[in-house]
Order: C-alpha cells, then structure tokens, then sequence
C-alpha cells in the first residue's frame, strides 16, 4: 500500500505556508539543508526559494511561500501564496505556525484549510510559550483543527526529523477529516446559494469553499478567474445584496478570528498567571527610546558602513584582486610568454582573468554587508530601524527600511542595490533601487580628487561636501518627481515589531551561501561579457586590426562620434568621452583612461587636466560624473533586482540628467 | 475617537474600522487581527512622533498615524 503510494508521488510538491517572523525560512532551511535554490517570482520581484527535502527516501520538492497573515488579495506576496497553491502546484501544505501567538496565525490556518488540501501543522516555538507560563495541549488542537499537528523547534532543530516523517509517511491522505468550521448562519446559506451556482454551470470549483467564501467577499482576482457570465455574476451580486460587499469581507474576518479565538482558549493553558514585562519591551526602552533611538541607528548604520566599505572591506576586496593577479595572472603571463602566444589572443585572456578579478572583487563587500543585514534582519532589529525612520525616510516617498540601502549607497552601488531586498514593498524596493546611484559611491571619490587637486586644492572639503549633496538633492528631486508620475498608492506599513532573539549561524551562512551563487550566476556573466566588449573596442582599429595604441582604436573613434553631445558642457573632446565611456566599466577605470590618452603618469595627471579643462568645464565634468549612470556591474543588478526595462529607463534617464546638470554648471558657474 | 488620538498607556477597544469596499489598508488592519472589540495597548510613539506601537493579542504591532486614523476606538471600561 505505501509503495503504491510512494509510486504514485514520484516527485511530492509541498509549500510551506506562514505567517511572517514564524521561523518559516528557519524551517525552510532546516528541512532542506544546502540543497537549495533562490530565484523571484515571476513578474515581482519577490524572491522565491525552493529545495529538496533531506533524508527522503523519494524526492520531496519544497516551496517556500511568501510570509503572510492572510489570502487577501493586496499585496504580491498574498497573491503569489494563494495563486500556487489555487493553481494545483502543491500536494501538500505545511502551515508553520508561531506557538506564542497563536490566534492570530489561526486566522490564516482557517484560510488554508479551506482550500481544501492536504496540510500539515508545525508549531513552533512551543518552548517559549512554556517559558511564558503557557502550555499548549497538541491533541486537543489536533482535534479541533482535524489536522496533523507536528510540535517543532525550527531554531533548536527539535521535530525535524519527526516533520520530514510525516511528510513522507503520506498518513496525511488519510485523514480527511478536516473540520470546516462553519460561519453563521447568513454566511452560511450565501455560500450554500453560490454553490449551488457553481455546480449548476459545472464549475470545477463549486466544491472549493475557499473559492465561495471569495466569491461571496467579492473578491475581484477569483471572481474574474472564473470567467462567469454577467448574468451569473448578477444573480451572485443580488445574493450577496448590492450594499453588503463590506459587511461580508467584515464579518467573514471577525468570524474568522472568532474561530481562532475559540481554538486558541482551548488549547491553551495558563500554568503560570504571573504576568511578565516583554524583555524586548525593557531593551526598546532604549533602543527605540525618545533620545537614545536615532544615535544609536546612525551608530549602527556608520558601523556597518566602515566594515563593509572602509579598511576591512578594502582589504577583503584587494585581496580578492589580489588571488586573482597573483594566482591566475602572473602564472598565465608566464606560461603564455613561453609559448609565445601572439598578442592578441594574450590581451583577450588577460581582459578575461581582469574582468573576473572585477567580479570577485565585489564579493567580500557583499558577503560582509549581507551579513550584517541579515543579523540585523534575524535579531529584529530591522523592524525597529523601520520604525525609527518611518517618518523621515515617507518624506522622499520611501518607508523607515529605505534608509539602509541608501547609505549603503555612498560605499558601492552594487551591494546597495542588492540590499534592497530587505524592502517589502514591489514599488518601493524599485524607487530606492532608481535613487542608490544619485548617492555617490566610493570609486567616484579618487575621480574628483583628480579634478579638484588640479582646479581647487584649497577647497578640496567643501567641494566634495557639496558634490555629494548635489547627488542627494537630486535624489529627493527624482523622488518627487517618479511620484508625480506614477503616483502609487501608498502602501500601508502595519507590520508586525517581533521580539528580539539571537540570530542563527546556520540561517546565516545558508543566506550568504545562496546570496554569493546568485551575485555569481546572474551578475559575473555581464560584468565579464562588457569587460571583453571594452576590450575589444580598446584593442582593435576600425578596419579590425589590433592596435597597441589607444588613440587610434574603436574606442576613440567612438570617443570622437560622442564628444559633440558635450560641446554645451565644455568638454567636447575624444579624450574626454572616452574616459566617461570606460567609467561605464567602472568609475575607477575613468582616472587610468584619462592617464592614457593624455598620455601622462597618474600622478602627473594634475598638468594635463589643468591644460584640456578650464575651472568651469571641470567642474561640469564632475558634475557629469556624479550624476552619470553607474557603472555596469550596478546596471546588472540593476536588472536583476527590478527589471531591464527600468534599467534602461535609468540608464536613459541619468544620462539626460547628468547632461542637462552638466550643461548648467559650465553656463552658470563662470570664474 | 481614533486609535490616533490615543497616547501610550491608554487601553482601548476598537469599535470600527473605516474604509469602503476592498479597501487594502482596512483590509489589511482586519488580517493582523484588528476587529470590532479588540483590546489594544498604546505602548509607545516612535522618536519622530510617526508611527505607533501597539499591542494587541499576543504580539507588538507598528502602525502608521495615517492607518491609526481609520480605527475607531474607545477607552475600555475598567
């Protein structure tokens, strides 16, 4: 009989379904250890996590839902939750739920199991509701719920092994028992009419209480998926009574959580009535306190800045360039010399192994930032940096979260962008993306220490101070004005402020592991691509032959063909563009560029940048440069993080603006 | 009275939550477990003044003044 079973579930699909801060991505990563991949919905940018269980004796694919409180239809998260489960992608359910607060993760449970689908209940964090004097009675709630009730400590890896044999052991398809709990009595009939509806025009659905209970609510999303008639969806409207569509979505919710209320008493014992003060209560006293909260944020936030961008990350990433040049480089530099290889083909290879060195050389910065965030994440802390900011960050159109990324912004874009993934919110994660290059990074910072060195070396602090406010102005002017334009609905922040606890080691290195694959799968490929196409514009003249000359190859030529859209701005030189077309590689590629065609040392760069600029088209020179697009690493997470139509509106959008701010300066500022 | 004009300390029960049909923040107020007869805690204003700290059920909620507007609540009645 199992092995029927076993055989007719060649591949078993299960989505693990929850509330936010459950422990579900603990679980997640409990039950599939390192076999697992990271990718986004389709469409949103919403990531999505899938995996094989461990230890099976057939394989158990796993789906790791969006963390939601309910099956409403708003947010992406609950729409991608429902749609795959609705769309018959799933098996089985496994619907984690937070021990301690138990009401309100019933309240999704009662959605759940009205779809009607196999589903396993893991309560977790048992042993923190005891620590709470509470004691949480599994039968009775087995019982009540008619659900396999499996109690587990996603963190303390307690009842994995116990889930992982439940999944597998199928009893599940035995018991069908689900208790429907039953609405009043008006909801009731209503759905006992629509019902009859359905199954009167042979809808598949008519027996899916789910799907009544939406229709009856009004829910657009599953009213329109059912492709009804107009005088079908009449005869529904006048069952449900034109004015009640409110009442309905209403009292189906407080039923709902009456339901969960009443559960909840019953299997639920107070041991212990001494009633405790929240220990994260005490530590928020200071923490998100009237005058200690926002210095201790911006010691936070300037920390993880200085690790990641300053001495520490700046060795980590010279000693990623490092193991590239010494390792790779200098023995292949040998070994092509005792070939004698033509010249050719030993520039390609070498434009390969830099562009590789490019790519690795992001990665300390991103592992040490993202690992930062994510204990910050993990410990709740990010919860409280959303609301210490909230109100602040709303001004540009961005919620309390926003702050981190932007920051990030000032070290490099690339991480920053990436570190948007913190963010909730579709569109807001896609403004804040949009904004992070108008935030200066840190290889700009040696490009205008040429040009202010030459021009203002007395006043070296407060023209920087005032390049990058310029970039933050026009950050909030963009802001404003992406606002006017699209104008979205603002979102509401009601979120949950978890209590502190110690973040997991193993939940940590599973993140940093998956977050370094994905920065290599879908970012090293465009990075190395654009690294070879800049080579080969470098390397070769117009009739194709390889030239050890800069000036005479494609690349000036294509410098000569740009450099008259600059004629307003006062740079409109070859040299000039090409120096901006190669900062297009990188920013730090602008200075050594520049060194070439001038056909100066860099450190007698001062001379020839005093010759070719006057202080006015220097000064719109750098203002070109802060407000350009960003280099094409960032342009590539750029796309991999929203989508490349969005890339290339920036990628349009940044170009016109540091052009038109270009222009302005070099007209407006005279000396 | 609305949960805006409450300051931290103050025990209220809700007693309606406005918004018109397939409203998402009313909505969204009801799926974390804000209904008529909740009993809330104001715990606390964030430094900035925006946004609130509640509690309700067993768990700790921040919501925006904006959002707080839509709740209608009363003192409980000890």
């Amino acid at each position: 009989m199992i092995n029927n079973k076993n055989n007719k579930y060649k591949n078993l699909r299960v989505s693990l379904v929850g509330n936010p801060n459950t422990g579900k991505t603990t679980l997640f990563n409990r039950l599939t250890g390192n076999a697992q991949y990271v990718g986004n919905w389709p469409g949103v940018t919403v990531e999505k996590k899938e995996g094989y269980v461990k230890n099976t004796n057939f394989p158990v694919k796993i789906t790791d839902l969006p963390g939601v409180y309910s099956l409403s239809p708003f947010s992406p998260e609950e729409i991608i939750t429902r749609n795959f489960i609705l769309e018959n992608n799933t098996d089985l359910i496994i619907n984690i739920i937070d021990a301690t607060n138990l009401e309100r993760n019933l309240y999704l449970t009662t959605q759940i199991l009205e779809l009607g689908k196999p589903v396993i209940i893991a309560l977790n964090m048992c042993d923190r509701l005891q620590r709470k004097g509470k004691i949480i009675d599994f039968c009775t709630l087995e019982n009540l719920l008619g659900t396999l009730v499996v109690p587990i400590s996603a963190a303390k890896n307690i009842g994995i092994e116990e889930l992982t044999n439940k999944i597998t052991s199928l009893e599940y398809n035995y018991n069908k028992n689900f208790k429907i709990f039953k609405y009043n009595q008006d909801i009731e009939s209503k759905i006992l009419k629509i019902k009859k509806i359905l199954h009167s025009l042979n809808s598949n659905f008519y027996n899916n209480r789910f799907i009544l209970v939406k229709v009856l609510e009004s829910d657009a999303l599953i009213i329109s998926s059912l492709n009804l008639k107009l005088d079908t969806i009449k005869k529904i409207d006048e069952i449900r009574g034109l004015q009640n569509e409110i009442k309905y979505e209403e009292n189906i919710a407080a039923e709902r959580y009456k339901k969960s209320s009443e559960i909840c008493k019953k299997s639920i014992s107070d041991i212990n009535k001494i009633k405790k003060i929240k220990i994260s209560r005490k530590i928020d006293k200071v923490i998100t306190g009237k005058f200690a909260a926002i210095p201790i944020f911006l010691i936070i936030m300037l920390f993880i800045f200085y690790v990641s961008f300053g001495p520490i990350g700046t060795f980590c990433q010279s000693f990623a360039r490092e193991i590239i040049s010494k390792g790779i480089e200098y023995p292949l530099s040998i070994l092509l010399n005792q070939l004698k290889i033509n010249n050719i083909f030993s520039s390609f290879i070498f434009a390969i192994v830099a562009g590789m060195g490019e790519v690795l050389s992001f990665l300390p910065q991103i592992l040490i930032l993202f690992g930062m965030l994510a204990l910050l994440e993990d410990s709740g802390y990010m919860a409280r940096a959303a609301f210490i900011m909230d109100k602040l960050m709303r001004k540009i159109g961005l919620s309390g979260k926003a702050f981190v990324p932007l920051l990030m912004g000032f070290g490099c874009s690339v991480p920053a962008i990436l570190s948007t993934r913190i963010l909730n919110n579709e569109k807001e994660k896609k403004l804040t993306i949009f904004l992070i290059p108008f935030m200066s990074c840190g290889a700009k910072i040696p490009v205008y220490l040429v040009f202010l060195n030459a021009f203002f070396p007395e006043k070296k602090a407060i023209m920087m101070f005032l390049i990058y406010l310029t970039g933050i102005l026009f950050a909030i002017l963009m802001s404003f004005i992406f606002r006017q334009i699209v104008k979205p609905k603002e979102s509401p922040m009601i979120m949950e402020l978890p209590d502190y606890k110690i973040p997991s080691l193993h939940n940590l290195y599973l993140h940093l592991w998956d977050q370094s694959k994905d920065f290599l799968e879908h970012v090293g490929a465009i990075i190395l691509g654009s690294s070879v196409v800049i080579w080969f514009l470098q390397s070769f003249d117009q009739s194709l032959r390889f030239v050890e000359d800069n000036s005479q190859s494609l690349l000036a030529k294509l410098g000569g063909f740009i450099a008259p859209i600059f004629t307003f701005s006062g740079f409109a030189n070859w040299k000039s563009a090409v120096a901006l077309i190669t900062g297009l590689l990188s920013k730090e590629a602008i200075i050594s560029t520049m060194s070439i065609v001038y056909g100066a040392e860099e450190s007698n760069l001062n001379e020839a940048i005093l010759q070719n600029f006057t202080k006015s088209s220097a000064l719109a020179m750098l203002v070109f440069i802060l407000l350009y697009p960003p280099c094409i690493s960032a342009l590539a997470v750029f796309k991999k993080e929203s989508d490349t139509f969005s890339a290339c509106l920036s990628l349009v959008v940044n170009t016109l603006i540091a052009l038109i701010a270009s222009i302005l300066v070099f007209n407006i500022v005279k000396f | 009275m609305t949960l805006k004009d409450t300051k931290p300390g103050d025990v209220v029960i809700v007693l309606k939550i406005l918004g018109q049909r397939h409203d998402e923040i009313k909505r969204r107020i009801m799926d974390v477990g804000i209904l008529p007869g909740t009993r809330m805690e104001v715990i606390k204003v964030a430094p900035l003044g925006d946004p609130i700290q509640v509690s309700l059920l067993e768990f700790d909620l921040i919501i925006r003044r904006s959002e707080a507007e839509k709740i209608v609540v009363e003192y409980e009645k000890s």
